[in-house]
């Protein structure tokens, strides 16, 4: 009873919401006329719609026509009515299905027929799920059975017109049939007739889920034919005994066997009887094939497989548009109309015609009489006696194109050179032809340049500043001594090579600019030739300014001087300090005289003043070597272990490459670099360096280094020391800690220095930071601060009396001012360890996306998608015109026709 | 070293034409447009009001409209500006669109026109010539041929007009419903049986009759030409092909369906709109389950038609209202109504997706836009490029809070929106009721919303391959 309710309530709801406008409509409007509903539709309502089963769709319990007509009632009266219009149980029956209408005349039936109604309730609980192909079986089957089980009494020369029949009589009435002479003669006859009415008859019966009711037809059915075939077996026997007794025609035969009904009448049988033996040789034939063709299915189930065969093929057909809407679908772009036919200009009274050939008459004749009044100018087609060449004699011809042949020869090899030339990559090589091609333009009286690449050049080094160093990047290089640096090293002695040239060129010598470019050897080689040529000068007589003592004697020291600064440089080549240019002083000064001068001595202040500028630097110079020498770890260890045994100091000094090999080993610039570390096998931190077997002479040696100190010192302080020998603190050898390998070889004295445990340095570091009972204290005091407060904003002396004999009165004038959260409401009230901030920003809300929209996965990828800006403010006009393009563009006034096959 | 100057010749800035718009120089440098997005969200967010704004969906109606309700529209495949309508009384009106004026209007049958299709353009030997098939309650299809001249002196819709009419076919049974194939000289009709006509014959071509309830409406499909579907008072919707001359496969759902639309972009999905307030999106190849689900409405639907690009549908419902749904979202971006208008019953897309035309209860044909802010007027491209950038803007903030209320906040007349409210408390009691039930009793069968609509189909489909193409399905629903 309560199922019953719970469905009656469910199928009230659902009324409900379907019928939900009538109703708003009727709540609404109330009092107000009901006209709209009163508005007989014939379209809707569906009465006009079912001409041919009108009678029958009044009894059906359309959902709504029944609420169209109940609308006129009162809404509890409505109410009553769909309680009491449908059964309990049925609710199916409200949708009006064909399925149901058929269930119900099923149960009307099967209740006038008394019959069990377990079978009807089995149909309607099933529905159509429960069939299955293979539990179904066709008619034919069926027969094929029967025939099996039962002595088929007719032969089988007749056997197929016999089956026809038997699909003609829908039941299958085997009595009829075997007994009815004349309807079997009929067979041919009537065949076409009754397969026609046979159709309609179908077609008239047919449900759209005939299939599923055969089931149950299938099963009456075979129950039926069973019944029969009990009856048959009897009759046949009977019939049979009498059947060859009547007298023999076309539509009897005679039986053969009269005792024994069961045997089947053959083929040779009959061929007996026949005279005739051109027939029988033909009818011989036939016995071969003598099988009956299949009975065909019965015409309902044909029509199904045709359907279901029929569908297949068109789901195939439409298959194939899939790939092409696939593909519209994922476009990014659509541009509708999609594939637009390609408009081709029509010829019309406006257009001109393009071919000439196309006169008119008109025009045909006008040229005839221009042509025969000779007013049309004969125009000629160029022919070969036209052209100049065919003027030429053929001398001239043979000389004009031996011409042009080594023109293009020659321009041929130019353009090979030009392209070998520029495959060469060497700078000295472009420089050189750079300047060859310079003096061949100054040669031919070109101007080499022209007066606005100077100005460029000009300006670029004003600008550049090249030609100094004393320019802010090169002061900047200097003072974080990056002169060790190769490149940096080399960009500024170019930087300084400029400023001589420059030089030169402000103070107007034309100093060969190649000689600043050559190198010692050059200059030696030079020197060389220079003796020579003042021995052949000697050869050549004695006579000339040249020749002269002063100029002798001013040349000598020019050379000796040139010699002098020669082997300086050779000596600064090889590795050398700079020679102190303090050792001969007066050498350099008169040696600087000298080259200025040309043999005149002048003491001039200017000169002095540039002498100690050049000290000064020499100075900064060397500081600055000395403070590069300083940084490497190597060296300073160097002077250390030079302090405690004076050995290996040589090795070390100024020596470039070992230094820069050393020098990934200073302490501050190595605790970073991991890779380095593991590499080289010396693990170092800042503080810790630990050296086994595998660590470098150097290292090993630097270590003894350190623990002799470290053994001073011990001596010192005399202090015990008493930890396991691994990890050693050394708190006075620069505070390293040193972590020594136990196999590290020769090692010895592992037992020194006195250590620390780790903690016990955190707890001495954090030591007087009572850290929990802070976050305990701001805890609490944050949620006081969200909590709710009290105010007290009463004012004193307001609204009392004043004077004595007063009472002071006690109300008080209390606000509540709502805070963030109650205290016992805070999500952090059961957790110890945390401090949740309840504050929320209501100005943020605004902007936050409650939760991540539909096509979006997560909160990363939705971001992704805000994340490139689209205004022209942030991108490129091109790239934010693709970004606002819309997905679907569709031109004005255009038909947009279906989407065509792509493979048709 | 490089050297900045500041170099500006009047060439670079100053129009040379009048018409030309001056160039703004602009400096892309990020530090001078700071704070992007919240930027771009304004933009949004003002575009969005902007659009509600602008949003003026009615267009106007067609002449004095017809003397019955409308409940046949046809649209001319092949041409923009016209428009076929049908009315109860069996008036035919053909209506210029652009200037709203009927070209002709004439009495066609006795009764309710029941079927009404303009003929397509390829079968008429030049292109003003107009052909359109009607049929009736009054057991006959007309053939008209539909130019201006034809139908200069017929004044009066009394009567039954012989003038214009070509060829009558007689039925044997009132039809309902028709279409008329795409590109071949045939046609189908509706009503007791379905059948396939030629229009060089008088009596139909074949029988495609399937069952022996009524068929409702009848529609081609527009790619695949030969595939059409029906619908039957026995809430059946049925597959057919011509090319097998046979149906194909049917469905039987809980409620009728009242029409049927292929989607002219996508040869194997069609939608239906059911009386059971919903439209269903369909693929006949699979058609154990919907594609999806288009809710909204309070009454049944009446109606319901593609947009040519496709993406979009358009339904009417008996709830007087006008819908238009994205295909791959489920719930309406758009509702149109007005006052007078009654149970809305034919609801047509115009052939370039811009305009929505439908015929109500009320007489008459309404023309409305399909996108309820645009104009259709000629644009700068200045200002086609804002409102582009604007839709971008407003579909990239979508989902704010603010915008979203405000784009999708509709006035609706209080019937629909009380009746709303009815429907979503009794929904809401059946769906706790089943889940209560669902404590009980655990072997209930949990039936997904794609599917509760259908009572069965009468061929299977394979559960592997279903699976399989649920998952293809959804895969695309994704991707858009």
């Amino acid at each position: 009873m309560a199922k019953k309710s719970k469905s009656k309530s469910r199928s009230k709801s659902s009324k409900r919401a379907l019928n939900a406008l009538e109703i708003a409509e009727r709540e609404l409007e109330g009092s107000a006329s009901d006209d709209n509903n009163e508005t007989y539709n014939p379209r809707r309502n569906g009465t006009v719609v079912n001409l041919l089963k009108k009678s029958e769709r009044r009894g059906n319990n359309y959902s709504d026509d029944e609420s169209d007509i109940a609308s006129d009632d009162s809404f509890e009266d409505e109410e009553l009515d769909s309680d009491e219009a449908f059964g309990p149980g049925d609710d199916v029956d409200l949708l009006g299905s064909k399925l149901s209408q058929t269930a119900r005349d099923k149960k009307k039936l099967g209740k006038l027929g008394s019959t069990d109604e377990i079978d009807v309730d089995n149909l309607s609980d099933d529905g159509y799920t429960s069939i299955e192909e293979g539990e179904l079986m066709s008619l034919s089957e069926i027969w094929d059975m029967d025939s099996k089980r039962t002595p088929a009494p007719a032969a089988s020369v007749v056997s197929k017109q016999s089956n026809t029949e038997e699909e003609s009589d829908d039941e299958g009435d085997e009595i009829k049939f075997q007994d009815s002479d004349i309807e079997s003669s009929e067979g041919e006859s009537g065949s076409e007739e009754s397969s026609s009415e046979e159709s309609d008859a179908d077609s008239e019966s047919e449900d759209p889920f005939d299939e599923i009711s055969d089931n149950d037809e299938d099963v009456e059915l075979k129950t039926i034919t069973s019944n029969l075939m009990k009856d048959t077996a009897k009759f046949t026997s009977k019939r049979l005994a009498t059947y060859g007794t009547g007298e023999e025609n076309e539509y009897i035969l005679p039986s053969v066997q009269e005792n024994e009904g069961t045997q089947k009448l053959s083929l040779s049988d009959m061929m007996n009887i026949v005279d005739d033996k051109q027939i029988t040789r033909k009818a011989t034939l036939i016995q071969g094939q003598n099988e009956a063709t299949a009975i065909p299915l019965p015409q309902r189930i044909q029509q199904r497989n045709e359907r279901k065969a029929a569908y297949e093929i068109s789901k195939d057909e439409v298959n194939r548009w899939s790939d092409a809407v696939k593909q519209n679908r994922r476009a990014e772009h659509l541009s509708f109309p999609l594939n637009q036919k390609v408009e081709h200009q029509e010829a019309s009274v406006f257009t001109i015609p393009v071919n000439e050939n196309t006169a008119s008459a008109l025009q045909d004749k006008v040229n005839a009489v221009l042509e025969e009044s000779n007013l049309m100018d004969p125009e000629k087609n160029t022919t070969f006696e036209d052209l100049d060449t065919a003027k030429m004699t053929p001398e001239e011809m043979k000389k004009r194109t031996v011409e042009m042949r080594l023109m293009r020869e020659l321009m041929f090899r130019e353009e090979r050179k030009a392209r070998r030339i520029k495959k060469i990559k060497s700078k000295a090589y472009h420089r050189i032809k750079k300047k060859e091609i310079q003096r061949n333009r100054e040669l031919a009286g070109v101007s080499d340049e022209s007066d606005t690449d100077l100005d460029i050049a000009r300006a670029k080094e004003r600008m550049t500043l090249k030609h100094k160093t004393n320019s802010k990047w090169a002061k900047d290089m200097t003072k974080h001594g990056m002169t060790n640096d190769a490149e940096t090293r080399e960009e500024m002695e170019e930087m300084l090579r400029q400023g001589e040239r420059l030089k030169a060129k402000i103070q107007d010598r034309n100093s060969d600019e190649e000689d600043e470019r050559k190198g010692l050897s050059d200059i030696e080689a030079e020197e060389v030739d220079d003796t020579k040529d003042a021995n052949m000068k000697d050869r050549l007589g004695k006579t000339g300014v040249m020749n002269m003592a002063f100029m002798k004697n001013a040349e000598a020291r020019e050379r000796e001087a040139n010699l002098q600064n020669i082997s300086n440089l050779r000596a600064f080549e090889n590795g050398g300090e700079l020679l102190d240019s303090d050792e001969e002083p007066e050498k350099e000064a008169l040696d600087e005289n000298v080259q200025l001068n040309k043999g005149r001595r002048i003491y001039a202040p200017i000169n002095l003043v540039t002498k100690k500028e050049a000290k000064e630097a020499d100075k900064i110079l060397k500081a600055e070597v000395s403070i590069d020498n300083s940084t490497n770890l190597a060296n300073r260890l160097m002077k250390k272990s030079s302090k405690i045994n004076n050995q290996d100091k040589k090795s070390d000094e100024n020596d470039d490459s070992e230094g820069k090999s050393k020098e990934p080993e200073n302490p501050w610039l190595v605790g970073s670099d991991d890779e380095d570390i593991s590499s080289k096998n010396i693990k170092r931190s800042t503080k810790v360096s630990v050296i086994d077997k595998d660590s470098s002479k150097e290292a090993k040696r630097t270590q003894k280094i350190d623990k002799k100190l470290a053994k001073q010192n011990k001596k010192n302080s005399k202090e015990s020391n008493n930890d396991d020998g691994d990890i050693l603190l050394d708190s006075e050898s620069g505070n390293k800690l040193n972590i020594v390998d136990p196999y590290g070889g020769s090692d010895e004295d592992l037992g020194d220095g006195f250590a620390f445990k780790q903690q016990d340095v955190i707890a001495d570091a954090f030591a007087g930071d009572n850290v929990v009972a802070e976050f305990v204290n701001e805890k609490k005091r944050v949620a006081e601060d969200d909590d709710d407060k009290e105010e007290d904003v009463t004012l004193p002396g307001w609204g009392d009396w004043a004077g004595s004999g007063t009472q002071q009165r006690k109300k008080r004038f209390i606000k509540k001012v709502k805070g963030v959260v109650q205290k016992d409401k805070r999500k952090d009230k059961r957790l110890q360890n945390v401090i949740i901030n309840e504050k929320v920003n209501k100005k943020n809300i605004k902007y936050q996306s409650s939760a991540v929209p539909f096509p979006f996965e997560n909160k990363e990828q939705y971001e992704r998608s805000l994340r490139m800006p689209l205004g022209q403010q942030w991108t490129s006009r091109k790239s934010h015109q693709n970004l606002i393009k819309p997905r679907i563009m569709t031109k004005p006034g255009e038909v947009i026709d279906p989407l065509k096959a792509p493979f048709k | 070293m490089k050297i900045k100057t500041i170099k500006r010749s009047s060439d670079d800035y100053v129009p040379v034409k009048s018409t030309q718009e001056s160039q703004l120089p602009r400096n892309l440098n990020p530090e001078l447009h700071p704070f992007e997005r919240a930027r771009e969200y304004t933009k949004a967010l003002n575009a969005t009001k902007l659009e509600r704004m602008f949003a003026q969906p009615f267009v106007g109606q067609f002449g004095h409209g017809h003397r019955d309700g409308v409940y046949m529209i046809a649209k001319n495949y092949n041409n923009l500006n016209k428009l076929a309508s049908a009315s109860g009384d069996g008036v035919i009106k053909y209506w210029n669109m652009s200037t709203r004026q009927e070209y002709a209007s004439f009495r066609a049958h006795y009764g309710l026109v029941t079927g009404l299709c303009v003929t397509p353009e390829s079968l008429s030997k030049n292109k003003n010539e107009n052909f359109m098939l009607s049929c009736g309650d009054d057991k006959t299809v007309k053939l008209w041929s539909v130019n201006n001249d034809d139908f200069s002196n017929v004044r009066s819709d009394d009567e039954v007009t012989t003038q214009g009419l070509i060829k009558t076919f007689d039925g044997e049974h009132a039809f309902q419903g028709l279409d008329h194939h795409r590109s071949k000289p045939t046609f189908v009709t509706g009503g007791a049986q379905i059948q396939l006509w030629s229009t060089e014959r008088a009596k139909p071509l074949s029988n495609l009759s399937w069952g022996a309830d009524n068929v409702t409406t009848v529609k081609f499909n527009q790619n695949e030409t030969d595939i059409l579907a029906s619908t039957g008072s026995d809430n059946s919707i049925v597959l057919y092909d011509l090319r097998t001359n046979s149906p194909t496969q049917k469905i039987v759902q809980t409620m009728r369906t009242n029409s049927i639309c292929w989607n002219p972009m996508e040869a194997f999905n069609f939608v239906i709109a059911n009386e059971d307030h919903n439209a269903y999106y369909y693929d006949m190849r699979n058609m154990s389950r919907a594609l999806n689900v288009f809710k909204d409405h309070v009454a049944a639907v009446m109606d319901v038609d593609f947009s040519p690009t496709g993406d979009e549908i358009v339904t009417g419902s008996y709830d007087k209202t006008i819908r238009i749904y994205k295909t791959n979202q489920g719930h309406s971006r758009e509702i149109y109504h007005t006052k007078r208008m009654q149970h809305v019953f034919q609801v047509k897309y115009s052939m370039d997706s811009k305009y929505i035309m439908s015929g109500s209860d009320d007489g008459n044909v309404r023309m409305w836009r399909s996108k309820a802010w645009e104009r259709s007027n000629v644009k700068s491209t200045r200002e086609r490029n804002k409102l582009e950038y604007d839709e971008k803007l407003k579909d990239r903030f979508r989902h704010m809070p603010e915008i979203r209320r405000i784009s999708k906040h509709r006035y609706v007349p209080i019937v629909i929106k009380k009746a709303q409210e009815i429907k979503n408390i009794e929904l809401n009691s059946m769906k706790r009721r089943e889940m209560n039930e669902r404590r009980t009793a655990k072997d209930k069968p949990f039936v997904p919303q794609r599917k509760q609509q259908i009572v069965g189909t009468v061929f299977k489909y394979d559960e592997k391959r279903r699976r399989r193409n649920i998952d293809d399905e959804e895969e695309d629903v994704d991707s858009d």
